[in-house]
């Protein structure tokens, strides 16, 4: 990846140059690095206008206070310069102005909760709060995981920030990683139909409500599960033989990528 | 006692209707109707209000019909028909327009919605997670507005309250609406105090007004003037209750503008930060609490005699004065016959009263005079003229006044008042004029008129003696007396008054022919003023033409400048361009030999 040239600090009220489209421009960062069989994997947001030198802070202390061997602190500080560098790849591209309603779906676990949501999101509103949605959601739903909140906003933060990449792309080269494009795929496709959908009920029937059909109500309802250990057991080992496979799959994906370019 | 209100599609009553019924304590008023929970729709159903309702009843008790859905009292500005500008301020982004699907409609349909599905349910708290699932639209707007209706207890007010409620007791700022099913979207609010005290006056309360914003400069500025609503409001509840801390206010308090009967003490305005400031007007209750607008005689005399004493200060006035406010002082001193002369001169409150008396007498008179219809054909006045001779030829203003003020007749007061305005030329036309006019209307009076002019027929000045002048007027008081009926009792009563004068005995015809002339002096004092203004006119307009023909010139004169600029610009540019024409034509000869060579 290139080094960030463009600095940050991209101003909400005046500036309409790439940022996180939400209140605060936090960038999700997503960490998953390995080291001789010892697996470090996080979720958290980061503000891009911090200095670089916070970056080594960060993993300095985080090796520290969770006893990782010392060799993570450089892949962590890797990684997060990775992510960091990509978002600052985008800051000198203008963004989309406007109303741009998607849905945003989440279906994920923390621990032995399981949320599954559905609900619209609107990329141009740049005073959304992800954060605040998912304590609100946790609070509505009584759910007591202190971790379920921060990891509901956090899956909202990749989606809108995936969204806002592919926003800006078209007419440049999508730099979003096979990974995530491949994770994100379906997602994408359900929810551009669900614009259109929404745009066209917009247009069509000036008698369109703001009340949703009642039939409609079920899909947007946020569904929880909660498990036993025994079922997250063997979800985690599920979990994680499908990992492998995947992983497997990538690595070949890459060889032949590579083969394919080198042939060229 | 029940009553049947139609309601419209809107599924609510007017916020004033509180207006409609008497309310007993704390109970609120009731609005049920048989309502579809299910479908969640507002019927054109008739609503029934219970005013009765037992107001003891708590929610606790009732078992499960009866439901109560509360908001607080500051919210009572909310009315589910129209949105508020509260609410346009704090979530401006409906309203701005820039958006097609976030339109004032979609707010009020969501806020209202949100409501409607609490009030289904108003025992229990509603929850934003509950809500997004039914609305469409961005999840951010729908949590805005959900938290909007929570922060104002539009929903969920019930739920919060509830623990407080039972610490409290009864006496709590909410309105309580006890009702058998779910009410569609219909709410009253006004706190119960406020209920109570207006219910004193039922006829007085129509629904609210339209939506008026004032500013800042309109609640200050009247700030000094009694507030028309709040006396009246004075005159209902005799005294101003605090809608907030329930603290009776005496001198000072905000009144609501959009609902009558929401008042605010001082302290209250300045700490609630809950209350639209705007909305809310300051009245200040002015001392005395008698405010009807009738002076009597004695109020009348101490009001002169303030004013004598005291001269410009109103507030000493007022008080001296005692039962009427300041305001009140000045506007009935405006009001009073010949205020300008007690301005300036030393002027018994007696004669005043007479003169006010007079003037209704006069205004009887004038009608008598039938009206010689044009202005422009003006009258007489012997008193006039007579002073007018006493002076020797045309006097100076001052003087001319003089003789005539010392007259005791209030007619002729005025009537010297006003052709001291004109200058004598005009005033004895004008006196001309109206002797002709009433002799062709009266042949009685011209011959009176007649006999009395003879002598001095083309001149100005007409004299007569005082003798004489009281003999034709004893004549001509009875001839008019026989003759003329409808001279009736203020007439005459002048008539007493001014024969008892001893000097001047002015008749019936002599003071027609006095206001005659008041009137036709006044008449050439405004064509006067007309004339002068008209010249002033004109003048103006030939500055301002001037100044037109003065811009156009210098405007002229600047696109010629320009215009040169530009053509010296234009010749340099192609003597540049011819340069580098020649430089090009050089290089590449300088080329073409260097390539060959």
């Amino acid at each position: 990846m290139k080094g960030g040239t463009h600095h940050g600090g991209t101003n909400k009220s005046t500036s309409v140059k790439f940022r996180m489209p939400t209140a605060e421009n936090l960038i999700p960062i997503r960490i998953d690095v390995e080291y001789e069989g010892q697996r470090f994997k996080d979720t958290f947001t980061w503000n891009p206008n911090e200095s670089e030198a916070e970056i080594t802070t960060f993993a300095k202390r985080t090796v520290k206070d969770l006893n990782l061997a010392v060799a993570f602190i450089p892949l962590i500080t890797q990684s997060i310069q990775a992510q960091v560098n990509e978002f600052r790849s985008y800051e000198g591209l203008d963004m989309i102005l406007g109303e741009r309603v998607h849905c945003l779906k989440l279906d994920l676990r923390v621990n032995s909760t399981i949320i599954r949501d559905q609900f619209l999101w609107d990329l141009g509103n740049f005073d959304s709060d992800p954060e605040e949605f998912a304590r609100c959601l946790c609070k509505d739903l009584e759910l007591e995981d202190p971790e379920v909140g921060p990891a509901v906003a956090f899956a909202i933060r990749e989606q809108l920030y995936e969204l806002a990449v592919l926003s800006v792309s078209s007419g440049r080269e999508t730099r979003i990683s096979k990974k995530s494009r491949r994770e994100w795929a379906l997602d994408f496709s359900q929810s551009s139909k669900a614009v259109s959908a929404f745009e066209l009920m917009k247009r069509t029937s000036s008698k369109s409500s703001a009340v949703r059909k009642r039939n409609e109500w079920d899909f947007f309802e946020p569904i929880v599960e909660i498990l036993t250990r025994e079922e997250v057991e063997a979800l985690e080992a599920r979990e994680e033989r499908n990992a492998r496979i995947k992983r497997r799959q990538e690595d070949k994906d890459d060889l032949y990528v590579n083969r394919y370019s080198r042939e060229r | 006692m029940d009553m049947m209100l139609p309601v419209g599609v809107g599924g609510c009553l007017p916020a004033a209707s509180g207006g409609l019924l008497p309310v007993s304590d704390t109970a609120g008023l009731v609005s049920t109707s048989p309502v579809d929970a299910q479908t969640n729709e507002t019927h054109d159903s008739p609503i029934k209000n219970e005013e009765d309702a037992p107001e003891s009843v708590p929610v606790q008790e009732a078992p499960s019909e009866k439901i109560t859905y509360r908001i607080p009292s500051y919210a009572e500005w909310f009315s589910s028909d129209k949105i508020h500008f509260i609410e346009r301020r704090a979530l401006p982004e409906f309203f701005d327009g820039k958006s097609l699907s976030r339109t004032p409609k979609v707010y009020k349909e969501s806020r209202d919605f949100i409501i409607n599905k609490y009030k289904e349910q108003p025992e229990r708290a509603l929850t934003y997670t509950e809500i997004r699932k039914m609305l469409v639209g961005d999840v951010n707007l729908i949590r805005k507005i959900f938290d909007y209706v929570e922060y104002w207890g539009l929903i969920n007010f019930h739920t919060a309250n509830e623990n407080k409620q039972k610490e409290i007791g009864t006496e709590s700022g909410a309105v309580q609406f006890p009702t058998e099913t779910i009410p569609s979207g219909i709410r009253i609010v006004y706190p119960s105090k406020i209920l109570r005290a207006k219910a004193q006056k039922p006829s007085k309360e129509g629904p609210s007004g339209i939506i008026n914003m004032p500013s800042y400069m309109d609640i200050f500025t009247n700030s000094n003037l009694l507030n028309v609503t709040g006396s009246e409001l004075t005159a209902i509840t005799g005294s101003q209750i605090c809608s907030n801390c329930g603290i009776d206010n005496q001198s000072k308090w905000f009144e609501n503008r959009e609902k009558e009967g929401s008042i605010l003490c001082e302290a209250c305005f300045t700490a609630g930060d809950k209350f639209l400031k705007e909305d809310f007007t300051l009245v200040e209750s002015v001392g005395g609490s008698k405010r009807n607008s009738v002076w009597t005689k004695e109020e009348v005399l101490s009001l002169l005699e303030a004013i004598a004493t005291h001269g410009n200060n109103w507030d000493d006035v007022a008080s001296k004065v005692g039962t009427k406010s300041k305001a009140e002082c000045i506007m009935y001193f405006m009001k009073l016959p010949f205020g300008d002369q007690f301005c300036n001169g030393n002027v018994e409150p007696d004669s005043l009263i007479t003169s006010r008396s007079t003037t209704d007498s006069l205004k009887i008179d004038q009608r008598n005079t039938n009206n010689n219809v044009e202005f422009v054909g003006v009258h007489d006045n012997e008193e006039l003229l007579e002073s007018v001779e006493d002076a020797e030829g045309p006097p100076n203003k001052a003087r001319r006044l003089n003789p005539l003020a010392d007259s005791s007749h209030p007619i002729l007061d005025q009537v010297a008042f006003l052709s001291a305005m004109v200058g004598p030329r005009v005033a004895a036309a004008a006196a001309h004029a109206s002797l002709l006019a009433i002799s062709e209307e009266d042949p009685v009076a011209a011959q009176f008129l007649s006999a009395a002019q003879p002598s001095q027929k083309e001149s100005i000045q007409i004299t007569s003696t005082s003798k004489d002048n009281s003999k034709m007027n004893e004549e001509q008081k009875e001839e008019t007396g026989s003759r003329n009926e409808q001279n009736s009792q203020p007439l005459r009563a002048v008539d007493a008054d001014t024969t008892s004068t001893k000097d001047h005995l002015p008749s019936t015809t002599q003071i027609r022919a006095a206001i005659a002339t008041a009137l036709g002096a006044v008449a050439g004092n405004a064509k006067l003023l007309a004339d002068q203004e008209e010249r002033e006119t004109e003048h103006l307009m030939a500055i301002i033409l001037e100044n037109q023909l003065k811009k156009l010139d210098s405007k002229v004169q600047h696109f010629e400048e320009l215009e040169h600029l530009l053509n010296v610009e234009h010749v340099y540019v192609e003597r540049t361009q011819t340069y580098i024409l020649a430089d090009s034509i050089r290089f590449s000869n300088f080329n073409y030999t260097s390539r060959r060579g």
